[in-house]
């Protein structure tokens, strides 16, 4: 089972004694509740002025525009509050066998589509890839991470596209998959990405998609080529302490 | 279903007239109220075909509120939703127990909540 505590819950604290970081996560929570009222009526409207069948192309073009920012801020709304509540430990995991190449080609598919990237997809060698995570917060720790990832591939051809480039189970009892070009070569390092001050967003997603794979007792490395490797104790391997 | 009574409950008032509206040109009569104790009254005096109720509201919470309507033979059986930005497991469960039959949170997709809508109204129709 899947378990999200509610994060709004005060945790016990002295009387009179100040925290602060307890603080900054109440705010970051309120502001996810904040946003999402808000969010509603922005989405309610988009969906009234689409119903009207009498919007011109250029408006339905900035009605898509719109709709896109507003999944943008409710995409940032629900990664406050996972972080919130994961910094306050009140994120609950079940780990359970889940084929991970599988779930990374699913995500990897639907974090790429919106680009028409061709994916080469292919799981090479076949094998077994099956690993111990939650059914519910993996495919949200890879979203966050491969949407990293999208981010800093810069737009290339279609024999450069992302790509699943290793896929193995190990001696160690672990399975490991990696994301990067699809082109040889790209040599995971465990440096991370340079080049500015990352988005919010972005930032969140990356320790959100990090800390959750390790609670499933796994890593992560974002390798600067880019590319992104994702380990998971293999199914039947000893569940994560 | 056309013409069934939606009482739509929420203390913000864009929130409360954006789904008014969507409600309305779907096909709804649809009351409103801006706190627990108005909905509650509104309900014993109106009799809603369904309920859909915010969590946070002033003077009588949105779960409260429920519950006053379960404790009352005439309002006891309408089907309610609990709309809201606390989106929790926690919440849901709740929302369950103190009544509601069905927990969404927002921002909710129109086309589900009017689909969640017909199933509870269809089953009140038959008595399920």
């Amino acid at each position: 089972m899947t378990t999200l505590n509610d994060p709004r819950q005060p945790g016990p604290r002295s009387a009179g004694r100040h925290d602060p970081q307890r603080q900054d996560l109440a705010v970051l929570t309120r502001a996810n509740h904040d946003m999402r009222s808000p969010l509603s009526v922005i989405l309610g409207v988009f969906d009234l002025l689409e119903d009207t069948g009498s919007l011109t192309d250029n408006e339905h073009r900035y009605l898509k525009l719109g709709m896109r920012a507003a999944d943008e801020l409710l995409m940032l709304a629900d990664a406050l509050r996972l972080y919130s509540a994961l910094e306050r430990n009140l994120v609950t995991l079940d780990p359970i066998p889940v084929d991970l190449a599988e779930m990374v080609k699913e995500q990897l598919e639907s974090v790429f589509s919106h680009k028409g990237t061709n994916l080469d997809l292919s799981v090479t060698p076949p094998g077994d890839t099956r690993a111990l995570g939650d059914a519910g917060y993996l495919p949200v720790a890879l979203t966050h991470l491969l949407r990293h990832l999208a981010a800093h591939l810069p737009e290339t051809p279609a024999s450069r596209s992302p790509a699943i480039t290793l896929c193995r189970r190990d001696e160690g009892g672990h399975v490991r998959v990696q994301v990067a070009r699809g082109e040889p070569g790209p040599k995971p390092d465990t440096g991370n990405l340079d080049g500015g001050e990352p988005p919010v967003m972005d930032e969140l997603g990356v320790l959100i998609g990090i800390r959750l794979i390790e609670m499933m007792g796994g890593s992560v490395i974002i390798g600067s080529q880019p590319s992104l490797t994702i380990t998971l104790p293999a199914a039947g391997a000893s569940p994560p302490a | 279903m056309s013409q069934a009574l939606v009482l739509l409950v929420d203390d913000d008032d864009s929130s409360l007239d954006m789904l008014e509206r969507r409600l309305r040109r779907a096909g709804y009569a649809v009351l409103t109220a801006v706190d627990g104790e108005e909905a509650v009254a509104e309900a014993a005096d109106k009799l809603p075909d369904i309920v859909l109720m915010d969590k946070r509201l002033p003077r009588l919470d949105g779960y409260t509120a429920v519950r006053a309507l379960r404790g009352n033979s005439r309002t006891r059986e309408i089907p309610v939703i609990c709309l809201t930005a606390d989106a929790t497991p926690e919440d849901e469960q709740a929302a369950i127990e103190a009544g509601c039959q069905h927990f969404m949170a927002k921002p909710v997709e129109f086309a589900v909540l009017l689909a969640v809508m017909e199933s509870l109204l269809g089953a009140a129709a038959s008595g399920g």
